[in-house]
């Protein structure tokens, strides 16, 4: 995980940055500290996105369905703990293995 | 009055089939499977003084190009010019819905939202204050309820309303979205140089174009650079420039900030008191109770194959008498012809050719209604999306996307789809590898017309366990499909996987409705065909079968033996009529072996005898290529000719069973080489304009019938070795 906050790619938002101010509260210090991905994440918690890695397709996408930094989710895990789907909004998303170990999240 | 155009767009899931069928009572429904909808569908509405066309575009999560859907459904929106567009929206998922509601007010069309499924919001404790929501987008919101039809003639009104006049269109000024001082000003660059050169003629604003390319719609930059390539130069110049400024301030993606203000101005609305919660808000659902028991790692794979068992043992069980039934009206109308036309071409024709051709054929109806029924529960209950999740993690392993899976269900993953459709459901897959690796493997799956085949052969040769049968061939199919993709993907088809992002639909009770219209229409597709293209095939492969015919010499040696038995016998004996019947068979199977198709056959037989394939088993074989129902009519043109039974209306099951050259190791054998030769011509045909090359199409040919013709061989020799 280490140095993971460095990567030069995934649309990663910043709240705390300059011209920023929404409060979002993924400050930097977390993203290299206190971040995991969702695939690792517990269950039924609830959780903020705090960014999104891969490609730009694969960002904007997530982002259409709802998932980008700054919103919270929390994982429906199934009665044996499958990791699986994510619940916001109201809505209910699957997401593949390599999907969730793109989004890194941490406790709301 | 000329007819005016109404579109329907929304996410997938918010309804926006129920609300199609619901106002035009659509009966040209085509596949509804989740995600895969990327034709349009029209219908028409008429009430009162008001009539209009209604075009169901694919449900989307955005009008940025991710897949095919977004791009059909703008460019709809953008040439064809609907009167009014109506947004379906989710009421108790405001937030995610309203994301595609800003993109499409920036397009600066008539807009009508239609708030649909507010009572589901309202026993989640939802409460909605819809004239605020309106007046804060600056279009009319209309609260409906599709299932029912609640609201659907005020939404109706306001849109008749707004193509009349009387209400005006949205004010585009009322929400303009800002996406940060940086993207802005980006954009106002971008729109004047967009506005200058009128790109498109207008018929985009310029500053959706710009928002866009800034978005990095590679479809959209495509496009751009198309009409124009030095204006697209400049503004990719523009864009890339404001991405390289984000990325080195923010550490983000363009696209990114949009999102975030699009979701940003969202909230904006819904904070301003229009929504109100009742309930705890992360309450458990009923929905997701279900799902945790169903979308277990272990137990929900086991649940689903049970549900796929018990689904063949109910089709099975309570087909058996209807097709029976079915059998004996054709046989019943084969007698009556027989017994009114005089013999010649054209009683031979209608008998041999159209009779058996497609009674063969509808046969079937029975065991394909009650199939697509079941997997109409499937579908609107909304289990069949739990499927394609828990299908992924498997998939993936076998270099498949979870995308992937919709393709192979609809193609016949539980058997009776269609390839075709199938094939064109890739079209949602992004990944070039992951797409064609699909495309070739879904021909693999046991499609409606496959079904007959196997059907027959079962319940001719393996009675006792039929729905066992059926299982197994199903769960074979997807095997042989998956290593044949894990194959492709390690050889001609390396790739990086991509993600794989799904919503679950809740689950819902089927409405009765929405069941038998999807049950009715894929049966009258099946029947559709069975009278259409199946009967061309089946008169052709009929002709091919009978002519040239015998030659005047032999014909002549039967007229003689004939005679000969007229001399003999009292011409009403028993034994001159069993007399005249051997000669009269013997007459008809010299005429096929003697025939273009007998002659193919019985030359193809040089290689068929390995898998244990006699010639007319070959005839329809090739029949089979171009269309896989034809198989079963050929069979049955080809073992009724002949036929040395005197008792001639038997099944042709029994036929098979009776004839020397078939045994359960030949009908094992066969079937195997009919699930997984050649795809019929239509999908050839679909493969390579899906794939944009025929190379791949002929590839596809190749690949699987040289995998059938091995793996039929492979069983028939290794049985006969072990003595079956």
């Amino acid at each position: 995980m280490s140095g993971a906050g460095f990567r030069n790619h995934g649309c990663r938002r910043v709240a705390g940055g300059a011209g920023a101010g929404r409060g979002y509260g993924c400050k930097r210090q977390l993203q290299i500290d206190g971040l995991l991905p969702l695939a690792e994440a517990g269950c039924g918690r609830r959780l903020q996105v705090c960014r999104v890695d891969g490609g730009r397709g694969v960002c904007g996408r997530l982002a259409s369905m709802g998932i980008f930094p700054g919103q919270e989710v929390e994982l429906v895990c199934a009665a044996d703990n499958t990791r699986c789907l994510v619940r916001l909004n109201g809505s209910t998303v699957s997401l593949g293995d390599g999907a969730a170990e793109k989004i890194l999240v941490k406790a709301a | 009055m000329n007819k005016l155009t109404l579109a329907l767009t929304g996410n997938p899931n918010a309804g926006k089939t129920t609300l199609f069928n619901a106002l035009t009572g659509a009966r040209q429904h085509v596949g509804n499977y989740p995600g895969v909808t990327v034709e349009r569908k029209e219908g028409e509405y008429k009430k009162d003084n008001f009539q209009a066309v209604i075009v169901d575009l694919p449900g989307t999560y955005s009008l940025t190009a991710y897949s095919e859907e977004e791009v059909v459904a703008r460019d709809f929106i953008a040439n064809e010019k609907p009167a009014v567009v109506i947004n379906i929206i989710d009421a108790a998922n405001l937030e995610r819905n309203l994301y595609l509601t800003s993109q499409l007010l920036e397009l600066k069309i008539p807009l009508v939202v239609a708030l649909n499924m507010i009572d589901v919001a309202k026993d989640r404790g939802i409460d909605i204050e819809v004239a605020k929501l309106a007046a804060l987008l600056g279009v009319p919101v209309l609260p409906i309820v599709a299932r029912t039809g609640q609201g659907l003639d005020a939404l109706m009104t306001a849109a008749q309303d707004m193509v009349e006049g009387r209400i005006a269109p949205p004010d585009p000024a009322k929400v303009k979205i800002s996406y940060g001082e940086d993207i802005d000003q980006t954009l106002l660059l971008m729109t004047d140089l967009i506005r200058e050169k009128a790109l498109f003629g207008g018929k985009y604003p310029s500053r959706w174009i710009a928002v866009k390319i800034v978005e990095n719609d590679e479809s959209l930059i495509r496009e751009v650079a198309a009409a124009d390539p030095d204006l697209g130069e400049r503004l990719k110049i523009e864009a890339d420039k404001v991405a390289d400024h984000l990325m080195k301030t923010f550490d983000t993606y363009p696209e990114a900030v949009i999102a975030d203000h699009r979701y940003g101005f969202i909230k904006g609305i819904l904070k301003s008191g229009i929504i109100t919660h009742h309930y705890d808000k992360n309450r458990l659902y009923t929905s997701d109770r279900i799902d945790k028991v169903l979308t277990q790692r272990f137990a929900g794979p086991l649940i689903m194959l049970l549900t796929l068992f018990s689904i063949y043992q109910i089709t099975f069980s309570l087909s058996a008498l209807p097709i029976a039934g079915v059998e004996t009206v054709f046989s019943w109308i084969s007698t009556l012809v027989d017994g009114l036309l005089a013999d010649g071409a054209l009683k031979s024709m209608l008998i041999s050719g159209v009779i058996d051709g497609v009674g063969g054929v509808m046969g079937f109806v029975p065991l394909i209604m009650l199939m697509f029924f079941c997997i109409a529960i499937l579908e609107d209950s909304g289990y069949l999306a739990r499927v394609a999740f828990m299908m992924d993690r498997i998939f993936r392993i076998f270099g498949l996307h979870g995308s992937s899976v919709m393709a192979f269900i609809v193609s016949g993953g539980i058997a009776g789809g269609c390839a075709v459709p199938g094939v064109m459901a890739t079209r949602t897959l992004r990944s070039p590898k992951e797409r064609m690796a699909t495309l070739l493997t879904v021909p693999f799956m046991n499609c409606g017309a496959k079904l007959p085949i196997l059907a027959l052969l079962i319940g001719a040769f393996f009675a006792e366990h039929q729905a066992l049968y059926m299982f197994a061939f199903t769960l074979l199919s997807w095997v042989v499909a998956l290593v044949a993709a894990k194959i492709l993907r390690m050889t001609v088809l390396r790739g990086a996987p991509t993600p794989f992002v799904m919503e679950l639909p809740p689950y819902r009770f089927p409405t009765f409705n929405g069941l038998m219209i999807h049950t009715w229409e894929r049966t009258w597709q099946y029947i559709k065909k069975a009278g259409t293209v199946i009967l061309l095939i089946s008169i052709i492969l009929w002709a091919m079968m009978t002519y040239p015919g015998l030659s005047p010499e032999k014909k002549a040696q039967y007229s003689k033996e004939r005679a000969q038995v007229n001399a003999l016998y009292e011409s009403d004996s028993e034994e001159a009529t069993k007399l005249f019947l051997k000669i009269d068979n013997q007459q008809q199977a010299l005429t096929l072996r003697n025939s273009i198709a007998g002659r193919i056959g019985i030359a193809m037989e040089k290689v068929t005898w390995l898998s244990g394939f006699e010639w007319r088993t070959n005839i329809a074989l090739l029949g089979g290529f171009a269309a896989k129902e034809v198989v079963v009519s050929t069979l049955g043109t080809a073992y009724s000719m002949g036929d040395v039974d005197p008792e001639a209306s038997t099944s042709l099951g029994q036929r098979l069973a009776r004839d020397a050259a078939w045994s359960p190791l030949v009908a094992l054998s066969a079937l195997l080489f009919m699930m997984f030769y050649a795809p019929c011509f239509v999908t050839v045909v679909c493969i390579a304009r899906e794939s944009g090359s025929w190379n791949w199409a002929i590839f596809s040919i190749l690949y699987s019938t040289t995998f059938a013709f091995i793996l039929a061989t492979s069983v028939y020799q290794i049985g006969r070795l072990l003595g079956f």
